[in-house]
């Protein structure tokens, strides 16, 4: 088939893609055309025949633009009196069965059929109604659901099924037709992205007010990017009286192309949350007080001086969260002011990963895959966990490639979740079986092609590695990982034939397994495929921060100097620092947004590094748990209230552009550095010196894509002894509503999301003799919880997944600082 | 010729419904025939309307784990389709045509007198259960009108008095 095809299309001819709708080439064009049902997000539908041309190769038939594709020596015509006559008919028809109530319609002024009545020159009295009652809709506290209003285009439910993968709503017939409802006329449960709502062309779906109030004012400002994951999703938040009290996205902005999860679209009530911190605290006998920034510097300041007089170390722990210019400054705060090596994003899922995994084997502390790899891979290959679970955007992208049959993709863990029913193969790994499977895969690519083997026996370290990884026999791998020897084969095989080949590891706090390990396995493998670099191939690390790429860019690691080199002096991991704390080693410990005692496992020591440490600094938006042990608190400003940068988790560094001021007495992360360096006599650089170290940073890491170090095998562990698992699997993780710690102070959020619960399957109910709604005893050996159960079809029998919403805490005790996988008894409780 | 009852399991055995090794059996040989799982929905549905006599909301589901899909999507298919039975059926589910052919050739008595000796109107059932009537659209049997078709089987060419022979069969417990 020829790649160009030429159309005629209002007497001009033009070079269309061969595979392409008329729509598409139109819109290309510039030629409008009015559309109702179309959105290029998801699949085309047919349905409101607004689109309608009339092809005059074919006496003038009328065809729907977005379902037809161009063909050689096709002549359109989209502006006769015949096409608008037909679309007119069809306008009328639709609004037959609309109620036309644009008045008292709260969506009246950016509703897309208004617009089109005004288009089309439709008024009133050409409807002839019948007559539209109001019948009860979709029940939901997010969404208030108008089926009177609706024009049956299914954007909604083709977005929620293709964008979002949750496939929420459907059409039933009812008494009185056919509308949009969910399964059983069940209560909305699901991911509350919104994106049903915002596609909506009518004011048949709205968000619940106050969630999206009018009048209000949009489009001014500029798009800001969303700090609460690694995705990167830029949004642009409706301003009222110096207030959010929204947020927009648009299809054009990449890289989610209008789309948000509930999380960016909801989580803005944050900002005037009456627990924010607005002034800062000082411990005065025993109690946290507030002070003056004036006094609480100075506090600071004596800290920082008492510790080096003890000859005590100095540990800063900075979240990933931080914009890349406040990382930058704290690393250089205590680097160079305060004269500490120790210094790092603390515990952060992804860390590891990348710079113990990642880097050792590809030279840099990054992905080499970015979302446009993703999108582009004919091969994706998704290991430890569900990434729809954490990163929306990451699975719109791949469910978007398996849509459009570009993309195949496969997935080995052993948890739950929801996008294992679209994808072409899953594997049921073993718990922390990935990184058997890995080398598995490898031993069978090196065995069965001789020329592989050869080409990448010029990469460093091959020898070495090669042995190790002949150690992983059909055996070995079968006892770690349960899975058929010809299963393995056959996927070796599949990653073989792939021409583009992305590796997706995501990092978390509650995944079990050793997140470098795999990722230096991962690494290893797409090494030997030759897909680590290229276009289209590579290795997506997924952190569970915002920022956790920018940070290490700018070395906010003890490893890690700006720009990637390594420290001369390396500084303490955080367990280990905690450890050390607890030890009464560390004068001076500053938590710049982090909440051990709220978010980190038990086993960090981080109740006794909090005790040991002399000195205690949180600083952070709200009175977070690990408060209590603070000896000065200080307040920042967050989300839309901050300027700067965040890298992605695709390496993308993107903008920060405020849309609204801090509370009074609220400072940013970066200001309260400064002050604090000035005070000890020793400024930090200034904006544009900053601005100048980052540009060459960032530009050194886009000479590496060009020019990327040369990789180096890491040789594999010798294989443990085979696992065997007898038991229930505990499953924790945030839950996708929350990043487990801004987000908790949602009020929205909070009401959308269930209470924290144990979610298991419906055989493991009935067996384990728990009732739905009841309460269940939880217990592993480092600590128990009491929660209520409830059943979920897709919770994989053997397993309870417990996803955290605000009592971090308690959850704290199940997690695992080593990557341990827990088996956890769960029984009935009265 | 017998018709064969239908005995719709009732909901409350329905709610968590997992197929046994018969059931999953002839889904998965179902599965062979079609290019994706999706295809295969409507046969597997009739693989369970058969078996359960009706789609209970469990079925919905139960159908919707093993294909991949979701339940609303799944429900928006047996709502569709007016044949899926959505609450529990009759024993003997009465389909009379109510299109042209059959309503001269006498199909509109053969209803008349259905609704007064069972008592019930359109789409009512029997309070024991036993009969259920609906009016259907053309059964393609224009040719042997007036018809009327039972659970699975047509009745054509039918008098009053051969289709109260059949009631009566069919009320007595025996399988016409
Ligand atoms: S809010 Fe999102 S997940 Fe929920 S129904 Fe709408 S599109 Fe689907
Ligand atoms: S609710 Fe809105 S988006 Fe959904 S089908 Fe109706 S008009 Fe379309
Ligand atoms: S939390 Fe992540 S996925 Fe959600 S809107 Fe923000 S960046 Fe996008
Ligand atoms: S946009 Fe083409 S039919 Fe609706
Ligand atoms: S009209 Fe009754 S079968 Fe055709």
């Amino acid at each position: 088939m020829p790649k160009v095809v030429s159309v005629t299309v209002d007497g001009r001819i033009l070079a269309a893609r061969a595979g392409e709708s008329v729509l598409e080439l139109l819109r290309r064009s510039g030629i409008w055309i009015p559309t109702l049902c179309f959105d290029p997000r998801v699949s085309a539908y047919g349905g409101c025949r607004l689109c309608l041309v009339s092809r005059r190769d074919r006496a003038g038939e009328l065809v729907p633009a977005c379902e037809t594709p161009v063909v050689e020596g096709m002549v359109l015509e989209t502006d006769s009196p015949a096409v608008h006559r037909a679309r007119r008919r069809q306008l009328v028809l639709l609004l037959g069965e609309h109620r036309l109530d644009c008045p008292v319609c709260p969506t009246s002024g950016r509703c897309t059929l208004e617009l089109l009545l005004h288009r089309l020159g439709i008024a009133g009295d050409d409807v002839r109604r019948w007559e539209v009652t109001a019948t009860s809709g979709v029940q939901s506290p997010l969404i208030v659901h108008h089926p009177e209003r609706c024009v049956l285009c299914t954007l909604c439910i083709r977005l929620c099924h293709e964008v979002q993968g949750v496939s929420a709503l459907g059409l039933e017939r009812v008494d009185g037709g056919i509308q949009v409802a969910t399964f059983a006329s069940r209560t909305l449960d699901c991911e509350y992205c919104g994106q049903c709502v915002a596609a909506c062309p009518t004011g048949a779906l709205q968000l619940r007010p106050p969630l999206d109030p009018v009048p209000r004012r949009v489009g001014t400002g500029l798009p800001t990017t969303c700090s609460l994951c690694p995705c990167g999703c830029q949004l642009l938040p409706a301003v009222r009286d110096g207030r959010v009290v929204a947020v927009e996205s648009q299809l054009s902005w990449l890289p989610n192309r209008g789309q948000l999860c509930a999380k960016g679209r909801f989580a803005h009530d944050v900002l005037v949350s009456p627990e924010r911190l607005t002034s800062p605290l000082v411990r005065l006998e025993g109690r946290l007080v507030p002070t003056s920034w004036e006094r609480a510097l100075q506090a600071v300041v004596e800290g920082v001086r008492q510790a080096q007089a003890q000859g005590r170390a100095l540990v800063a722990f900075g979240t990933p969260r931080l914009t890349c210019e406040d990382a930058f400054l704290l690393q250089h705060f205590m680097r160079g002011t305060v004269g500490s090596p120790h210094v790092g994003v603390g515990l952060a899922a992804g860390a590891r990963a990348l710079v113990e995994g990642v880097r050792p084997v590809l030279g840099t502390a990054r992905s080499t895959a970015d979302f446009t790899d993703l999108a582009a891979a004919d091969l994706v290959l998704i290991l430890r966990a569900d990434p729809s679970r954490t990163h929306p955007l990451v699975k719109s992208i791949v469910l978007a490639g398996m849509r459009r049959r570009s993309q195949q993709v496969v997935m080995a863990h052993a948890l739950s979740g929801g996008l294992e029913r679209h994808v072409d193969e899953f594997l049921l790994v073993r718990p922390l079986g990935e990184e058997a499977l890995l080398y598995g895969i490898c031993r069978h690519l090196l065995t069965e092609s001789a020329t592989r083997a050869r080409q990448a026996a010029g990469v460093a370290g091959f020898d070495q590695w090669q042995a190790g990884v002949l150690h992983y026999t059909d055996e070995v791998v079968q006892g770690l990982t349960g899975i058929d020897p010809e299963r393995v084969v056959a996927l070796a095989r599949r990653l073989k034939r792939a021409h583009r080949l992305v590796v997706v590891v995501p990092a978390g706090m509650g995944i079990p397994g050793d997140e470098a390990a795999v990722a230096r396995a991962a690494a290893g493998l797409l090494v030997l495929l030759g897909c680590h670099r290229k276009p289209g191939g590579g290795l997506l690390v997924l952190g569970e921060k915002a920022n956790l790429q920018g940070c290490l860019d700018v070395g906010l690691h003890p490893r890690l100097l700006p720009g990637g080199g390594s420290a001369e002096e390396p500084g303490w991991e955080p367990v280990h620092a905690m450890a050390r704390a607890g030890a009464g080693e560390v004068g001076f410990l500053y938590l710049v947004g982090h909440d051990p005692l709220g978010g980190w496992p038990r086993a960090t020591h981080r109740r006794d590094g909090l005790e040991g440490a002399g000195f205690v600094v949180v600083q952070d938006a709200f009175l977070t748990k690990t408060t209590r042990a603070a000896n000065v608190v200080l307040p920042v400003s967050i989300l839309a209230e901050r300027e700067g940068t965040v890298v992605g988790a695709d390496g993308v560094r993107r903008p920060l552009h405020a849309a609204v001021a801090p509370p009074p007495g609220v400072a940013p992360d970066g200001e309260i550095f400064r002050e604090l360096a000035r005070r000890l006599g020793m400024p930090l650089p200034s904006k544009e010196e900053v601005e100048r170290s980052l540009a060459a940073v960032f530009e050194g890491h886009l000479r590496a894509r060009h020019r990327p170090p040369l990789p180096t095998f890491m040789p594999p562990p010798p294989p443990p002894p085979p696992r065997t698992w007898r038991g229930t699997l505990l499953d924790v993780s945030p839950q996708l509503l929350h990043s487990g710690s801004v987000t908790r102070y949602s009020a929205v959020l909070r009401e959308l999301a269930p209470i924290v619960a144990v979610r298991m399957a419906p055989e493991d109910v009935a067996a384990f003799g728990l009732t739905p709604g009841g309460r269940a005893h939880l217990t592993t050996g480092t600590g128990e919880e009491m929660m209520m159960v409830r059943v979920d079809r897709t919770v994989r029998p053997s397993s309870a997944v417990v996803l955290w919403q605000s009592n971090a805490e308690g959850l704290g005790a199940f997690l695992a600082v080593d990557g341990e996988a827990r088996l956890v008894d769960v029984r009935r409780s009265r | 010729m017998r018709t064969v009852a239908i005995h719709a399991v009732p909901e409350e055995q329905l709610t968590h419904v997992t197929f046994d090794a018969t059931m999953e059996e002839r889904i998965s040989e179902l599965l062979t025939h079609y290019p994706t799982r999706r295809a295969a929905l409507l046969p597997v549905l009739w693989l369970c309307q058969e078996r359960y006599g009706w789609i209970a909301p469990g079925v919905i589901e139960a159908v919707a784990a093993r294909l991949g899909e979701s339940p609303a999507f799944v429900q928006g298919v047996v709502t569709f389709y007016t044949m899926f039975y959505t609450s529990p059926p009759a024993r003997y589910v009465l389909q009379v045509c109510k299109t042209l052919s059959c309503a001269v050739c006498g199909g509109r008595e053969l209803l008349e007198h259905l609704k007064a000796r069972l008592g019930i109107d359109l789409g009512e059932r029997t309070q024991d259960g036993t009969f259920q009537l609906i009016g259907v659209q053309c059964l393609g049997a224009c040719g042997s009108a007036p018809v009327i078709q039972i659970n699975d089987d047509y009745y054509e060419n039918l008098t009053i008095e051969q289709l109260d022979a059949l009631v009566d069969e069919l009320s007595q417990g025996k399988e016409a």
